[in-house]
Formats: C-alpha cells, sequence, structure tokens
C-alpha cells in the first residue's frame, strides 16, 4: 500500500548537514512516510550517509543520479514518489516533527490541493521569524485560495508545501531545471491552479542559514546569473497569468515583483559594475513593457521614484536616491502641496529632471498607527481603552494636529463612534526610530459605556474596536492594533452579570470584544497520583455520549477521555479524567528536537467536551492554576491567555510571583521552583544578540520557592560591560554544573495571577528599566538607551542633529578632546593609546569619552559621555579634537580650528572603504560611511609604509598621513606588560598554571544579523577544545564587536566569554597564543613577538566573495592557516614548532607591517597633532 | 484470564469499620472516587466516601422514600425497580466509566450502596469489570454504641437495630454467587496484611499478598487499633429482648463468613435468620399498625405528601420545558458591581 506522503530531498554536497535532515525526516510524527533521497552527483560523503540511513530505515530509498541541478533532482524524485501526497525538502534544512502530521491534518480536514506552513529561518544564533511570511502565515486558514488571500503570493518556497500528488501531475507541475530561482515558478502557477490551498500558521520547516563561506544564492545580488534567472522566473510567472486570462492578478503580481523581486536587484545599484547595471535595466524595462502603465501606482513613493529612474535609466539619479534613501529617508519630513502631501526626495520640483508630481504622492505611507496600552473593564460595565495613534510620517505634534476617535465597528457596520480625550506623550516620540514628526500629542484615552456595546453583537469576531484618526488633511482608519513591549496587563477578561466578556486583540491585530464561550467551564481540578481530574459544567441538552477531548496544540495529536454528565440539572455537571503519562507518551512521539522554535520546552494541550457540539473549556478566573512534578515533568494546568483550560507538559521551571524594582534599581524577582536537586544560575539573554549575564539564584527545594536578583547597573563583573546593554532581555534559569559551564537552561515563566502588575518601570541614571511581559507570560526586562525622554528616538535625534548641534557649533571652541572608541563600547585601541600619552603630557585639555549604554568606566582622567545625548552632540560641536578609530557620526562637519584624527584601529587584513566597491557583499550603508567621511578627517594614522598605502588605497583620504607606528601597540609594549598581563588573568580569574589561548574571530559581511550585526560563520569546535585543551587551558572568547554568536554559555568556566570586556589591549596582554582569522588583532600580536594560529576554513571564499584581502594575507601570514579545530589543537599544543616552521614569515611580516611599533608611536602621534 | 480492572464495593452498614478498610485500599494504590465526603468529628480521618456516590445514591433512595438503615424488609423492592431504570444504570455506568481512566484499582465505599448490589454489578459488568463486595463483620452491639455516640438518638436503638439485621441478612443473600468477602473489623486491626493478603488471593493481585515496604508503612501509620473504642453488651441500648434476640442470631450465622477464604459457606443458617426477621418485623409493623396510621393524618393535615422523585424526566413529560417567550429588552455587557 503506498504510503500517505512521499518526501523528495534532492541532495547536492550537503554531508555536513544531511544527517540532522535525514533525521528530522525519520522522527516525523507521522509515520507513513517515504523518503526519496536523490543523490545530485555529490563527491563528497553525501551519498555514504544516504546509503546508511537508507540501510537503518526501510522508509528511506536513495536514487542517484549525474550532476543535474536541484529543479532536475526534485522532478526526477517526484516521477518515482508513490505517496498520495508529495513534499520537498532541501538537504540542509530540518522539518520539524509535526509539520507533516500538520499538514496532512488540514488537508484531510479540508480536500484542499496542496497546504502550506510557516516557515522560519535557522542560524547558528537561533531560530528566527521569516519576516517576508509573516503576512502569509499569521492565522489558519482551510480551503483559501490566492484569489481570496492575496498575500500568498509572497509564498514562494517549494519545501513549505505539501502537495496531493494528483494535483501535481494532472498539472504536470515540474521545477525549471539549469536555473536559481526554481521554486517561484512552480508555486506560483500552482496557487492559482488548485482549486484551494490550507494556509498553516504552525512552523513546518526549518530554513538553514548556512554559516559557512559559501554564499547563498539570495545573498549574492550583484551576480549577473542571479539578476538574469531571479527576472527569468518572475517573468514566466507573469507571462503564465498573462495565458491564463488573470488580468487583475497578472498586475497584483508585477507589482509584487518590482516591491519585492526586482528591488532587491534595483537596490545594489550602486555596488554593481556596469555589466551589471546594464543589464538590470535591459531586463528591468523589459519586464516594465509588458506591465500595466500603472503597475507601480500602488508602490510607496520612494519606490514609484526609483522605478521611474529606472525606466528613464537615469543612472547618476537613480544613485543619488539610493544614497538619500539610505542616509536621509528616514528623517525628512512630508511636503505638503496644495492639500496633499509629497515625499520630500531628491528631485522633487527639479524642472531640469522633470520627474512627475505624482511619482512623489503620498498614500501607503500615511498609514495610521494604533497603540492599545491599557484594556480596562471598570465597575460600572464601561471598557476603558488607552494608547497613542498617529499617521506615520505625520505624527502629532500639536493638541490639535489630529482627532481620535474610537468606532466600535459591528458585523454589519459601525455600532458607536465616541471622540477620544487627547493625551500629551512626549515619551512616545522617544521610543519611535523614525524622526519624521514629534508624536507628543498622539495619546489617547476613551472610556466606552455598556450600552456602546450591545452583547446580541458580541459572540467572537463580531465586534471589534477601530480608530479613526483625522487631522492635517487627512482622515484615516484601522483597526489594526498594536501591543507595545513589554506589553500591557494581560488581555482582561470580567464577569458581567450573565458572562464573562474579553477584550483583547485577535491573532488578526484587530481589538475584538466578546463574550467569552463557557458554555463548557471547568470548576475544579485535582491531583492523584498522575491523573488531572478536571470537574465543571456544561450547557447541553444532548447529554449522551459525553467525552473529554485532550488537543495538543501543534499538530493533530488528540486523546479522547469517557465523561460523566450528570443527566439533569442546568448546566449539566460533569467529571473527566486524564492520565498525565498518556500526555508524556505523546511528547515522545512528539517532538523534543524542533521544539525551540515555536513552543520553548513546553507542550500544551487544549482541554474539550464534546457531545454533539465540542466546547473548549473555559477557566474562570476564580479557578486557580496549578502545577505537578510527574516523573521528572511538571504537569501544569493554566489559564490560555483568553480564558480557556490548558495543559502544559514541560520542565520543572521558575513562576515569578513577585517582582520589584530596589531604590538601587536592581531587580528582585521571587516564586515558585519545584525544582530538582542542585544550584542554578539566573541566566539572562539578550534577544536576538548572543550577550548573556549570569545572577545567583536560590532556591529553597523544601519550600519550592526561589529568590534573584538582577543588577542592571554598575555590575562588577570581570569578563564584561558594567551594565546591561540596551535592548530586550529574557530569562531562563540552569543547572550549575561547574566543570562543564551549565546544562541546558529552562524558560521562566511569570505567574498568570501576577500578569496585572505589570510592567513595572524605574530608572537608573538616564535610563528607562521596565520588567513586564513579552507574549502572555514571558518575563523580559527592557534596557532603555542611556538617553533622556528628549533624547530618545528619531525625532529627537533630528533635532539634536538639525537644531542643537548647529547652535553649539556656533559656540567658542572648547580644549577638549572627544575620543569615540569602537562607537563609545570600549575604553581601548588608539584613542586610549593617544589619551593616555596626552594624560602623561598634561597639556591642559580636557578629556571626554564617548559611552554607549554604559558599557564600561572610563578612568578618573577622563569624563563620560553618553553616546547620542545631548552632551554629545555638544562635544563633537565644540571639542577642539575628536579622536576616532574608526566610525566618525555623519552630523560632524569640523569648523574652523576643529581637528578630526583619524587613527583607524590597527592594521588590517580585509579590504576596507573603497576596495568593497563591486564585491558581492557591499553595501550602501556600509560602503558610504567609510569613504565619505575621510574628507571630515584631519589626520590619519598609519601603523606602517605597507598599511599606508592600503589606506590610501581603502580611503580617499588627501590630507596627512602619519605614519607614526600604531598607538595601541604602545598599550602592549610598556615594561610593565608581564606584570600587566598578570594582573588581568588575575582579575579574570584564571587559575594559576593554566595557559590561556585568545580566541577572536571577526564576523563574515554575507551573514547579517540586523543593522551593522553580522554572524561569525564556522568557529573552532567548542567540545573539541574542551576535550584536547581543556586540563591545561582556557580560552577567552573575544568576537569581533560588530558579530553575534557564542561559542559556548556563559559561566562556562574553560571557554569564557570576554566580548564585552572593554579592552582587548587587556585581554592580548593577559594570553599566551592568539587564534585568529582575519582581524588586526594579528598586527598587535606580531607587535608583542608572540605565537599567532590562524583558524581560516573559508580562506578562499572571504578572499574571493565575501570581503577580499587588503594585504596579501594567505601568503604573508605569520602563523600556520589551518582549517579544522585539531589542527590549531595540534598547532597550540606544540607553539615551538609553529614559531620554527614561521619563523621567516614572522619575520618578514613583522618587518613589513609593523616596523615602528617601538612603544612610543603614541608619542609621535601628539607630537604631530596637539603640537599646537 | 486475570482480570485488570478491580472494583472493590463496600457494603454493610456504617460505623462498622468500612472507613478504616477503605484508607488502608487507599495507601495500596486503589482510588477513592473524588471529590469525597469531607472528614467531620465522628471521622476524623475521612470516610472514605466519594460525595457522588453518597449523592447520587441519597437521591435513588429518597425517591423512594427508603433510609440509608432502612429496617423494612419491603424496601429491597423499592430499590431493586428503581435499581432497573436505564437511566439510573446509564449514568452509574458513565460516571464508574470515567474513575477507571488513569487506573486499574477503584474502590467505592458508601453504606447507602448495600440497596443496589445488583445496579452496581451489571454496570461494572457492562464495563468488563466484575466487582468484589467486602462486608465489614463487627458485633452489632458495637456497631448500633457507636451510631449512637455519633449520629445521635433521631433513629432509636430499636430502629436501628433492626435496621442493621434487614441490610445484614439482605445483602448477604443479595451478594451469593458473587465474588465477596467477610472482614472482621478486629482482625482488620490486628492484622491488616493477613486481611488485605486475603482480599489479593480473592481478586488476584500478588502485590496484595506480600505489601511493599514502603505502602506497608504508610498504612501503619494510617491503622489505628484504638479506632475500636465500643464496648460490647446491650447494656445502655434501649432494644427490646426480642428484637435483641433476633440480631444475636443474625450476627452468630455472619460471624463465621469471616473465617472463610471467599465467603461462600453454607449459609442456611442467615436464611432462616432473615425469614424470622421478615415474619417478625410483619408481626410488629402489625401490631403498629395504629401509629403508623396516626402519622399517616398528622402529615397529611400538614402537606400534600411529595411525588416521587425521579432522576429524570418521565416518559410522558417533555425533556424540557416549553421555550419562554423572547425578551425582546436589549442586554448589554454589564458588569457584575
Amino acid at each position: 500500500m503506498p504510503p500517505r506522503v512521499s518526501v523528495v530531498v534532492p541532495m547536492f554536497n550537503v554531508a555536513t548537514y544531511l544527517q540532522d535532515c535525514l533525521d528530522s525526516l525519520a522522527q516525523q510524527s507521522l509515520r507513513d512516510i517515504e523518503v526519496v533521497m536523490v543523490d545530485d552527483g555529490s563527491t563528497d560523503d553525501t551519498a555514504d550517509i544516504a546509503v546508511a540511513m537508507a540501510q537503518r530505515d526501510s522508509r528511506f530509498r536513495l536514487v542517484q543520479q549525474p550532476n543535474g541541478g536541484l529543479g532536475n533532482a526534485r522532478n526526477n524524485g517526484a516521477e518515482v514518489a508513490t505517496g498520495e501526497f508529495v513534499a520537498f525538502v532541501d538537504s540542509d534544512d530540518i522539518v520539524p516533527r509535526h509539520a507533516y502530521e500538520t499538514l496532512l491534518g488540514a488537508l484531510d480536514k479540508s480536500g484542499s490541493d496542496f497546504a502550506s506552513g510557516n516557515v522560519r529561518r535557522m542560524s547558528a544564533i537561533g531560530i528566527s521569524p521569516t519576516s517576508f511570511l509573516a503576512n502569509v502565515f499569521g492565522q489558519r486558514r482551510l480551503g483559501t485560495h490566492i484569489t481570496k488571500f492575496p498575500a500568498l503570493i509572497a509564498d514562494r518556497i517549494a519545501c513549505n508545501k505539501l502537495f496531493r500528488r494528483a494535483f501535481w501531475t494532472e498539472n504536470d507541475l515540474r521545477f525549471p531545471e539549469g536555473v536559481l530561482y526554481e521554486d517561484m515558478p512552480v508555486t506560483i502557477p500552482a496557487h492559482f491552479l488548485a482549486r484551494s490551498v490550507d494556509v498553516v500558521d504552525r512552523t513546518t520547516y526549518l530554513w538553514r542559514v548556512r554559516e559557512g563561506g559559501d554564499l547563498s544564492i539570495t545573498q549574492q545580488r550583484t551576480d549577473l546569473r542571479a539578476l538574469r534567472d531571479r527576472a527569468a522566473a518572475v517573468d514566466s510567472v507573469s507571462r503564465f497569468l498573462a495565458t491564463r486570462g488573470l488580468a487583475e492578478h497578472k498586475r497584483s503580481y508585477d507589482t509584487n515583483v518590482l516591491r519585492e523581486d526586482l528591488r532587491y536587484f534595483l537596490d545594489v545599484l550602486d555596488a554593481a559594475d556596469d555589466d551589471y547595471r546594464r543589464q538590470f535595466f535591459d531586463l528591468a524595462n523589459d519586464f516594465l513593457d509588458r506591465a500595466a502603465p500603472d503597475v507601480a501606482t500602488p508602490l510607496p513613493a520612494m519606490q514609484r521614484l526609483k522605478w521611474h529612474l529606472a525606466r528613464q535609466r537615469a543612472l547618476p539619479e537613480l544613485l543619488t536616491v539610493l544614497e538619500f534613501e539610505d542616509r536621509e529617508l528616514d528623517s525628512r519630513p512630508p511636503v505638503r502641496r496644495g492639500g496633499d502631501w509629497y515625499g520630500d526626495y531628491p528631485f522633487l520640483d527639479d524642472k531640469d529632471r522633470a520627474v512627475p508630481r505624482d511619482v512623489y504622492r503620498l498614500d501607503h505611507e500615511l498609514v495610521p498607527v494604533a497603540a492599545v496600552e491599557q484594556l480596562r473593564w471598570n465597575d460600572d460595565g464601561s471598557l476603558t481603552v488607552a494608547g497613542y495613534a498617529y499617521v506615520d510620517m505625520l505624527g502629532a505634534p500639536a493638541r490639535k494636529s489630529q482627532t481620535i476617535t474610537l468606532v466600535v465597528e459591528g458585523p454589519d457596520g459601525d455600532l458607536a463612534s465616541l471622540p477620544t480625550e487627547p493625551m500629551h506623550r512626549p515619551d512616545v516620540t522617544a521610543e519611535v526610530r523614525s524622526g519624521y514628526a514629534s508624536l507628543d500629542w498622539s495619546g489617547f484615552t476613551v472610556t466606552l459605556p455598556p450600552w456602546r456595546l450591545p452583547a446580541t453583537r458580541a459572540r467572537a469576531g463580531e465586534m471589534h474596536l477601530a480608530l479613526e484618526i483625522a487631522g492635517q488633511g487627512l482622515r484615516r482608519r484601522t483597526d489594526q492594533w498594536q501591543w507595545p513591549t513589554p506589553r500591557p496587563p494581560k488581555t482582561p477578561i470580567k464577569t458581567t452579570a450573565w458572562k464573562p466578556v474579553r477584550a483583547r486583540v485577535a491573532a488578526d491585530g484587530r481589538l475584538e470584544v466578546a463574550i467569552v464561550d463557557d458554555h463548557a467551564s471547568a470548576s475544579a481540578h485535582r491531583w492523584d497520583g498522575g491523573v488531572l481530574q478536571v470537574e465543571g459544567t456544561l450547557q447541553a441538552r444532548d447529554r449522551s455520549a459525553g467525552r473529554l477531548r485532550i488537543t495538543r496544540r501543534v499538530g493533530t495529536g488528540e486523546l479522547d477521555y469517557p465523561l460523566y454528565l450528570t443527566p439533569s440539572g442546568k448546566p449539566a455537571e460533569f467529571v473527566g479524567r486524564v492520565p498525565v503519562a498518556d500526555l508524556l507518551a505523546e511528547v515522545e512521539v512528539a517532538d523534543t528536537a524542533g521544539h525551540s522554535e515555536a513552543q520553548g520546552d513546553g507542550v500544551v494541550w487544549d482541554v474539550f467536551t464534546t457531545t454533539r457540539v465540542r466546547r473548549r473549556v473555559a477557566m474562570p478566573l476564580a479557578m486557580e492554576e496549578r502545577a505537578w512534578l510527574h516523573n521528572g515533568r511538571e504537569i501544569a494546568l493554566q489559564r490560555s491567555r483568553f480564558g480557556y483550560l490548558s495543559v502544559v507538559d514541560r520542565s520543572p521551571r521558575p513562576v515569578i510571583q513577585q517582582a520589584a524594582w530596589t531604590s538601587d534599581g536592581e531587580l528582585t524577582l521571587s516564586g515558585t521552583f519545584q525544582a530538582p536537586p542542585g544550584d542554578y544560575e539566573l541566566l539572562l539573554q539578550r534577544r536576538r544578540g548572543s550577550d548573556e549575564r549570569l545572577y545567583p539564584f536560590d532556591v529553597d527545594g523544601a519550600q519550592h520557592r526561589f529568590a534573584a536578583t538582577v543588577t542592571v547597573v554598575g555590575i562588577d563583573d570581570p569578563l564584561g560591560s558594567s551594565s546591561l546593554s540596551q535592548g530586550r532581555w529574557e530569562f531562563a534559569v540552569r543547572p550549575r554544573t561547574g566543570s562543564t559551564g551549565g546544562a541546558e537552561p529552562v524558560d521562566v515563566t511569570l505567574d498568570h495571577a501576577a500578569l496585572d502588575h505589570l510592567p513595572i518601570v524605574t530608572t537608573a541614571g538616564a535610563r528607562t528599566l521596565r520588567f513586564g511581559v513579552l507574549g502572555y507570560d514571558t518575563p523580559l526586562l527592557v534596557v532603555g538607551p542611556d538617553l533622556r525622554d528628549d533624547e530618545r528616538g528619531g525625532f529627537h535625534q533630528r533635532l539634536l542633529e538639525q537644531r542643537r548641534y548647529p547652535s553649539q557649533r556656533r559656540r567658542p571652541i572648547r580644549d577638549a578632546v572627544l575620543y569615540i572608541c569602537h562607537d563609545g563600547t570600549s575604553y581601548d585601541d588608539n584613542p586610549r593609546a593617544i589619551h593616555e600619552e596626552l594624560v602623561r603630557r598634561g597639556n591642559g585639555l580636557e578629556h571626554l569619552w564617548m559611552v554607549r549604554d554604559g558599557r564600561f568606566v572610563v578612568p578618573e582622567s577622563a569624563t563620560a559621555v553618553r553616546a547620542d545625548s545631548s552632551d554629545y552632540y555638544d562635544a563633537l560641536a565644540r571639542c577642539r579634537y575628536v579622536v576616532a578609530n574608526g566610525y566618525v557620526p555623519d552630523v560632524l562637519r569640523p569648523r574652523r580650528g576643529q581637528r578630526v584624527l583619524q587613527t583607524w584601529h590597527g592594521g588590517f587584513v580585509k579590504q576596507q572603504g573603497m576596495e568593497l566597491a563591486g564585491r558581492a557583499v557591499a553595501r550602501r550603508a556600509y560602503l558610504p560611511a567609510e569613504t565619505q567621511r575621510p574628507d571630515a578627517w584631519r589626520f590619519l594614522v598609519s601603523p606602517s609604509a605597507a598599511m599606508t598605502s592600503a589606506l590610501r588605497r581603502a580611503f580617499p583620504f588627501a590630507q596627512q598621513v602619519l605614519e607614526t607606528g600604531s598607538p595601541r601597540a604602545d598599550l602592549l609594549l610598556r615594561p610593565e606588560r608581564a606584570s600587566l598581563g598578570a594582573e588581568v588573568r588575575t582579575r579574570l580569574g584564571v587559575p594559576a598554571g593554566k595557559k590561556v589561548l585568545l580566541y577572536a574571530p571577526t564576523y563574515r559581511d554575507h551573514l547579517r544579523q540586523g543593522r551593522m550585526r553580522y554572524r561569525l560563520g564556522r568557529t573552532l569546535d567548542a567540545d573539541v577544545l574542551r576535550g584536547a585543551l581543556g586540563e591545561d587551558w582556557v580560552v577567552l572568547f573575544r568576537r569581533h564587536h560588530q558579530a553575534v554568536g557564542r561559542l559556548a554559555p556563559a559561566g562556562d568556566p574553560f571557554i569564557r566569554d570576554v566580548s564585552d570586556h572593554p579592552s582587548v589591549s587587556d585581554l592580548l596582554l593577559a594570553s599566551d597564543v592568539l587564534v585568529t582569522d582575519y582581524t588586526s588583532l594579528v598586527f598587535d600580536q606580531v607587535a608583542m613577538n608572540r605565537p599567532v594560529v590562524f583558524f581560516t576554513p573559508d580562506l578562499e571564499a572571504y578572499r574571493d566573495d565575501i570581503r577580499g584581502f587588503a594585504i596579501p594575507f594567505d601568503r604573508v601570514a605569520p602563523g600556520p592557516l589551518l582549517a579544522t579545530t585539531d589542527d590549531v589543537v595540534d598547532a597550540v599544543r606544540d607553539l615551538d614548532l609553529v614559531r620554527r616552521d614561521h619563523e621567516h614569515a614572522y619575520a618578514a611580516f613583522r618587518a613589513t607591517y609593523c616596523p615602528l611599533d617601538d612603544g612610543n608611536a603614541a608619542g609621535r602621534v601628539v607630537d604631530a597633532v596637539f603640537r599646537a | 484470564m486475570v482480570d485488570v480492572k478491580k472494583l472493590v464495593l463496600l457494603i454493610g452498614v456504617g460505623r462498622s469499620g468500612t472507613s478504616a478498610f477503605t484508607g488502608i485500599l487507599r495507601e495500596l494504590g486503589f482510588l477513592v472516587p473524588q471529590p469525597e465526603v469531607e472528614p467531620d468529628e465522628t471521622n476524623p480521618r475521612g470516610f472514605g466516601e466519594p460525595r457522588w456516590a453518597v449523592d447520587w445514591h441519597t437521591r435513588l433512595l429518597k425517591s423512594v422514600r427508603v433510609t440509608t438503615i432502612d429496617s423494612r424488609p419491603a424496601a429491597w423492592a423499592k430499590t431493586l425497580a428503581v435499581g432497573e431504570r436505564q437511566e439510573v444504570a446509564d449514568e452509574l455506568r458513565s460516571w464508574l466509566e470515567v474513575q477507571f481512566v488513569g487506573t486499574e484499582r477503584v474502590v467505592v465505599k458508601d453504606p447507602r450502596l448495600s440497596w443496589f448490589l445488583g445496579l452496581w454489578q451489571r454496570c461494572a459488568a457492562d464495563l468488563g469489570v466484575e466487582p468484589t463486595f467486602v462486608t465489614m463483620l463487627r458485633p452489632p452491639t458495637e456497631v448500633l454504641g457507636s451510631a449512637r455516640q455519633w449520629y445521635g438518638n433521631w433513629q432509636n436503638d430499636a430502629s436501628r437495630a433492626a435496621g442493621w439485621t434487614n441490610i445484614m441478612v439482605h445483602t448477604e443473600k443479595e451478594g451469593r454467587g458473587s465474588r465477596r468477602m467477610f472482614i472482621h473489623y478486629e482482625r482488620l486491626l490486628a492484622d491488616w496484611p493477613g486481611e488485605i493478603a486475603r482480599l489479593g488471593r480473592l481478586i488476584d493481585a500478588p502485590d496484595l499478598l506480600d505489601v511493599a515496604a514502603d505502602r506497608r508503612d504508610r498504612v501503619a501509620a494510617f491503622v489505628d487499633p484504638s479506632l475500636r473504642r465500643q464496648t460490647p453488651g446491650w447494656d445502655g441500648l434501649d432494644v427490646p429482648a426480642a428484637l435483641q434476640q433476633v440480631v444475636d442470631r443474625a450476627w452468630a450465622a455472619l460471624e463465621p463468613l469471616g473465617d472463610d477464604e471467599a465467603g461462600d459457606r453454607p449459609t442456611d443458617g442467615l436464611d432462616k435468620v432473615r425469614a424470622d426477621y421478615d415474619a417478625f418485623y410483619a408481626d410488629t409493623e402489625a401490631i403498629a399498625q395504629s401509629s403508623v396510621r396516626a402519622a399517616q393524618n398528622a402529615r397529611g393535615k400538614r402537606s400534600k405528601p411529595a411525588p416521587v422523585e425521579s432522576t429524570a424526566p418521565a416518559a410522558d413529560q417533555p425533556a424540557t420545558p416549553a421555550p419562554k417567550r423572547k425578551r425582546r429588552r436589549r442586554r448589554f455587557l454589564r458588569l457584575r458591581s
């Protein structure tokens, strides 16, 4: 009998990832599958892994073929598939355990032709949502269609789908062969050909972002082949729609192509070469020739302008616009012309360019924004709604800028509308990043009396609240609401005279007011040796054949038990019993590997009664939540965010019941924790980053209680910074195991009864610290920037730039030096050496050091200036000297008498500035920042003649280069360096007798992780290091300050993360050997005459594609270039051999790149710059 | 084939040690259906009686005007008729099915259960479970003395003594042919492992033959030999001599059953006692006719006789009341203040 599902896995040289992928398929909770592995002519161990898999599991079979490309391999796999359904999986990705069970469950229910599930990206630093699919998978939709739900146009991935094979073959669907972008020409037509489609909001596919040296297809946007294939792919879809007579859909699709597909290629024109630009204009205009004339109309004005210029092939103007978009767009307020609003973009009103004014007209951009901060049912039955709202780009600068009306929307039209009370909210302006306008008067509050909320319209999904914003010549309405983070008190549910009612922001973003369905309602729960008994009431006429049904929230798992119902009485009383062992058994089948992407460590079960009608069991507010230990797991019976009963199977975890700020700005937490015996520590992890921080966590095992205190600022930590950096911090707890650095952390949750008291807010200096809720019950600490309200936010920053800075610039210059070191994150490097030299000489200058986020404490010889504060802008405007080692703020325009000393940060291996032009990874945001600021520099420090020529190639700098040697090397060459190193070791807690390996990798430009942040790529294997060097060594791990990623968990005694340590010089002094890749530390280490070992597994890719070398690094490297951790270990174990083998290279490197490093470079710089 | 599910039903008269035996079984892993009747001063360690069973039996007994310790032999026909109603059996079966979710051993104790042995037996059989009836044996004078001490004298000693006889001899008859055992309360307190082993052999539960040490400790902590506080003898009990003789004869006939492994000793003597008791009760009822009539008249003047309660609507009654006229008044989400 054929299997229900066939999974086709094309494979080409994926030995590194394949096993994980195949294991994820083998462990599917849906057992009735076959896996067709198509080896597309691999030359590595791929086939061996597949053969072994086929031998172990008879559901797997291998098809081998000569290399024919991904599309060809998929097609061949589909031809031999026998299942009722077919899916495609790329061999480096992972399929969560419930994926096919969930997709198949939907299809069995709906009869649709295929089902499509949510996708998440998986990288070295964790799993994150796929933003371009956010609108597609916001909620589950069975039996829909792209014509009914147009957002499906973005659903172009093949691997997140389960196709009915009859549908696949009937429509002769085949992937194009020999091209990039195989998916889109199949998936978009499939969406139109299908009679109906299921959209599953659960994650059913984990898409791996590779960390290796290879640039993936989507990372190669200036690649000509990528451009051509992408254009061909979108063209094939567009033609398909045209031939099917789907003109409206073609227009919509073509618009989307401009908005998404081709825009990616347009946006890199400034980094592309002439050939690429020519091809782009050809292909884009070819596409536009066949598109409707108004295809760009639905786009935002900025995109319309770019496509207008592309249509004209106006390259210089287009480059101007691209630069404007990158640097000024967010801070340029719109302008009003004759009642309409226009973008104040380049060439507006420029008669020579004659761009039609309509191109600039703002419409889609003027989006109404509504945020709800407070939803409160009052005792008289009224509902208070408070928050803020404004029209994007226009803001609400004055009390009368806008009027906000709350509208109660019913199923058949508006039921009521009420004016709201405007509120003065300067804090909102401070929170918003865009700098268009002030939002000081965006606040509102309104109380809806009960007679505005008719119960007859309050069934679920019927009554919603919307806002209408009028003012500044516009009237905008929205029913889409945001919750600020941390969110306000939980979704309120209150009991009315006869029913519980709720007000909530639903999954579709609308604010719904509805009666909670409490036809089934729990009244009591009991725990009896592993059996959970639930009692309650049920309003049901037919009470025969009552069942209690427990449904797993992820997947389609369902358990069914008898339900006792009293035959008389109204409502009926019910009793049901659930053996917890059944839930645990299901979990074993269900998931352990893929859990983290969707549901944390817990598996949630919802509880229903069924008679003739299925009812979800409500959990009244009066009913207490409880958790019990069972076989090492914690079984919690709790209220869902919308008031229903759920059972959660999870690791025992702390539940915070009390949280408070002390007057010292410390956060105290306490609550319950049914902890297994042992010592624990609290782990704070910064979201979307790699920062971690450990705190003591006291557990009273007998009482099942815990207590912890979180210090946010003024932390005494020898390894890292002195305060938590700005951002969102999440809480976890893990056992303290001492030797291995800690076991798997478990999540910390908030007691649902405590939610009403959150968020709690305090201030520490200029910072705002908020402890509150993320989602439903996840505790979250939000650390604000070290800025006052009138300094925070895009608008205030624009005021500081455009008003304060110029006004300060007119004031007398100060005899002061402003130091900007690594964007305010450290006290180190060349600025520190120069500062210490100046202080030593005592020439009376005032010293100001820029500090971001209070990351470190500056020495007494300098005064800290908070980054981006008004003091900082004052200093930029008035300090006679600005000493920077890289980043120089855009706003700085040196005035007469003001000197900017660009010290750079040592020698450099990787290409910089202008040398990056034409490289795939060059970005507009990156290139100009370093190529254009040289006009502000007065002096540029160079460590050597060799680096001087590299600097000249990198930067168009015409003024004086101070070829003085590297000042920062002075710090390493001081006579007392040995004792300084020992002192640092002591501070870091390195045990006596252990040697220190400093591992300092740099980031990989193609692995972008947010603004100016990148991942590390392949790093040394921590386990191998530990196994080989654990006895005698300590590893200090120092990632580049723009990199994210960890080598080991915080608290690991062997691998210590010192990435936040304020001084890498100190770390170098404390180390015996440096392992690095392409960082500038190699120059310092050579200056110190200490050994260097290079871990460069991606040497060729880095040299040829990713970044390129500024020096012939692969020829002149003063140490071994190694590709495996084992080789690095061998080298570290025999450093004498390394020295001997690389003696000549080392000496040559030193002579070429460090000839001037004699410990007096800073003196020479000071002589040259500060003499006057 | 070994039955996996074990249902132990404790029958007999209250104050005879049923709570202690239920408590022991609970410690040995039997489920006592929840919630239970709350402990009180009459039984501080808990009754071990499921609240539902007590309420449900009470409702059924009330519907046919039978009391828990009813002395009328004719009451058995009334409770038998109730137990034969389909909806009654359906409800019990539904409740019992839920109790077996997540467990294979259930013990139900309620003195009222004695009136519905057949019903319980049928419903258990429907679920594939053969019940085991366990009757606690305690000298009637101790039982009556304890009842008088803790329950008061709303029912006089004579009536209680007659009720004890009625229930004990009739439940013995009803339980014949079923899996059953009789346990002396005194022996239970003195040697609970022995008595539990006896039950283990009867229901084929090897773990009860030699109770694990941890459970043994828990049971030992629970069993309190001082629980048996009453001293035997008729002194202090206001029971006519003729009735005393009947009760003594019944006890004499019942007592040997406690020595019996499977409770299937010949019961000719008990048949004679039961017949004699029925005749004795008929005689006394006839003698007391004037009192009965006077009581009926007095009640008739005060109020009409209450209708017989039913757990389900009668066949000629609609299942649900006729719909009320819809009220047009608009309702709002007004909160309770």
